[in-house]
């Protein structure tokens, strides 16, 4: 009988098969529990900085936001008076309109301070204001500080404020509103509003103007121009006074010019702090797993961006593996090669009332109207 | 034949163990999701309602287990949070005696702010 060679006698003995095998599957196992438990490792650690992600585009683009928005203010001036030869009477003297700059709407509309946009009435009383929404846009941080008035504009408000005043008040004047007008001419609202604080200061003010010679130590009784000027000064006076203060009412529109005055403030400041940066590193690091941080932040704050009004916010971040982990716990040096690499994006969209649909005569806080439509997404593609 | 047996139940073990880790970090990565539509949906409505309704949904979609989901708002400073805390017990596969568990929980932060005012 012919003997077997050692190998054919291996390959033909069976015994120990399924030890190997065993062991093959045992390792083949392994590796793959491995590979899963890294891959799931790295799954939580992506939705972990994708939760990073959200929370700080949602706050980038919600906490630090400025809403603008561009009113048409209406003012019913009410009546002045108008008079012939026999008697006065009340004459409608119309609607005027102004559209105001940029202005944050948490002022202008909720804080009341649309108002000051309102021209005085005639004299003849009546008057009403409102407003209608012609526009509106948010910024963040960012830019929010370059956007309000000019000083030009001011002047023009200023200017326009000061002749509504004036013409109400010479028309109260009536029948002096020619010589009103000609008091009145090159002083300030200030001034105007310190002459008629007291009847005194007024009638002196008057005479100085009117009268050719006038001596404050005798008085004008002994002057008959004089004298006529006095009686005509208290008439004025009382007239002006006739119906309501007119010192209130003229502080309040000085009050109005002055507060859009303080607007200029806003402009041409460089020192604008990034604000909506900052905010959304604060609500990253809230949630953020380790190793990962904001690569960039995108501030879409342009009308004509498709992606506005949004931020996007990247991240990107390194998962050690537990092989990594096990290697630096031995070597007490981190290799970057045994660590994943994770990146996420998120926007956050900021919503705003769309002025579209709030056509119509409003007196303050408007809550009706559609969202504005959502932006374009703009992941992985700004 | 008796090693073949041997064989088969260690491997058996080893693929039930490799199973559970799945679906363990399948039920970890819905928590994440639960906790941070919570939170999102209450940072962007400005209501712990509507917040607590969305995690609800998206842990039916995720979660086969019940959820626990708790919304607060705390004030840090200058800026209000919203923390969504959100627990379950992850139910082991081969759970003979429908007992125990692993307690699986997730919290997001978001900023949060009062819409209704």
């Amino acid at each position: 009988m012919k003997k077997r060679s050692f190998i054919t006698r291996t390959i033909a003995d069976e015994r120990g098969t399924v030890l190997i095998l065993t062991v093959f599957l045992v390792i083949l196992f392994m590796v793959l529990t491995v590979g899963v438990v890294e891959y799931g490792k790295y799954r939580i650690y992506n939705e972990k900085m994708q939760t990073a992600a959200d929370a700080a585009s949602v706050a980038a683009a919600t906490s630090e936001v400025h809403r603008w928005v561009r009113i048409e203010v209406f003012t019913d001036r009410g009546s002045r008076t108008k008079c012939d030869k026999d008697s006065c009477w009340c004459e409608d003297c119309g609607i005027t309109s102004r559209i105001t700059p940029w202005m944050e709407e948490k002022y202008l509309i909720e804080g009341g301070d649309w108002e000051m946009f309102c021209y005085p009435p005639c004299d003849c009383g009546g008057g009403d204001c409102w407003f209608k929404v012609v526009d509106r846009k948010v910024t963040y941080d960012i830019t929010s500080r370059t956007v309000a008035t000019t000083p030009q504009e001011v002047n023009n408000f200023k200017s326009d404020m000061t002749n509504a005043m004036y013409e109400a008040l010479s028309a109260r004047a009536y029948p002096y509103s020619g010589k009103m007008q000609q008091f009145l001419w090159g002083k300030s609202m200030e001034q105007v509003a310190s002459l008629l604080s007291s009847s005194s200061v007024f009638v002196n003010a008057w005479l100085s103007k009117f009268v050719t010679y006038y001596d404050w130590r005798w008085g004008c009784f002994e002057n008959l121009e004089c004298y006529l000027e006095y009686t005509q000064a208290y008439q004025v006076y009382n007239k002006l006074h006739e119906r309501n203060d007119p010192v209130e009412w003229i502080n309040r529109v000085i009050d109005s010019t002055n507060r859009y005055a303080s607007l200029l403030n806003y402009t041409g400041s460089n020192i604008t702090p990034r604000r909506a940066e900052d905010t959304a590193d604060y609500y990253y690091l809230l949630n953020a797993p380790d190793n990962s941080d904001i690569s960039r932040v995108v501030v879409h704050d342009k009308q004509n961006d498709p992606y506005y009004p949004s931020v996007t916010v990247y991240a990107i971040g390194r998962m050690q593996t537990t092989m990594a982990d096990l290697a630096a716990r031995l070597t007490g040096s981190v290799n970057t090669l045994t660590s994943l690499k994770a990146g996420v994006c998120s926007q956050g969209t900021t919503y705003y009332r769309s002025p579209k649909d709030q056509a119509g005569a409003h007196k303050g806080t408007i809550r009706s109207g559609k969202w504005s439509p959502k932006p374009a997404e703009s992941c992985w593609l700004d | 034949m008796v090693e073949t047996l041997c064989a088969c139940l260690v491997l058996t073990i080893i693929f039930a163990g490799l199973t559970e880790i799945v679906l363990l970090m399948q039920d970890q990565i819905g928590v994440i999701r639960v906790a941070r539509e919570g939170a999102r949906e209450t940072a962007l409505t400005g209501s712990i309602e509507a917040g607590e309704e969305k995690a609800r949904q998206v842990a039916s979609l995720y979660l086969k287990t019940p959820v626990e989901v708790t919304i607060t708002v705390v004030n840090a400073g200058d800026l209000d949070n919203v923390v969504c805390n959100v627990t379950t017990v992850h139910r082991p596969l081969f759970n003979i005696l429908r007992k125990g568990g692993v307690v699986l929980s997730e919290e997001a932060i978001f900023h949060y702010k009062d819409y209704r005012g």
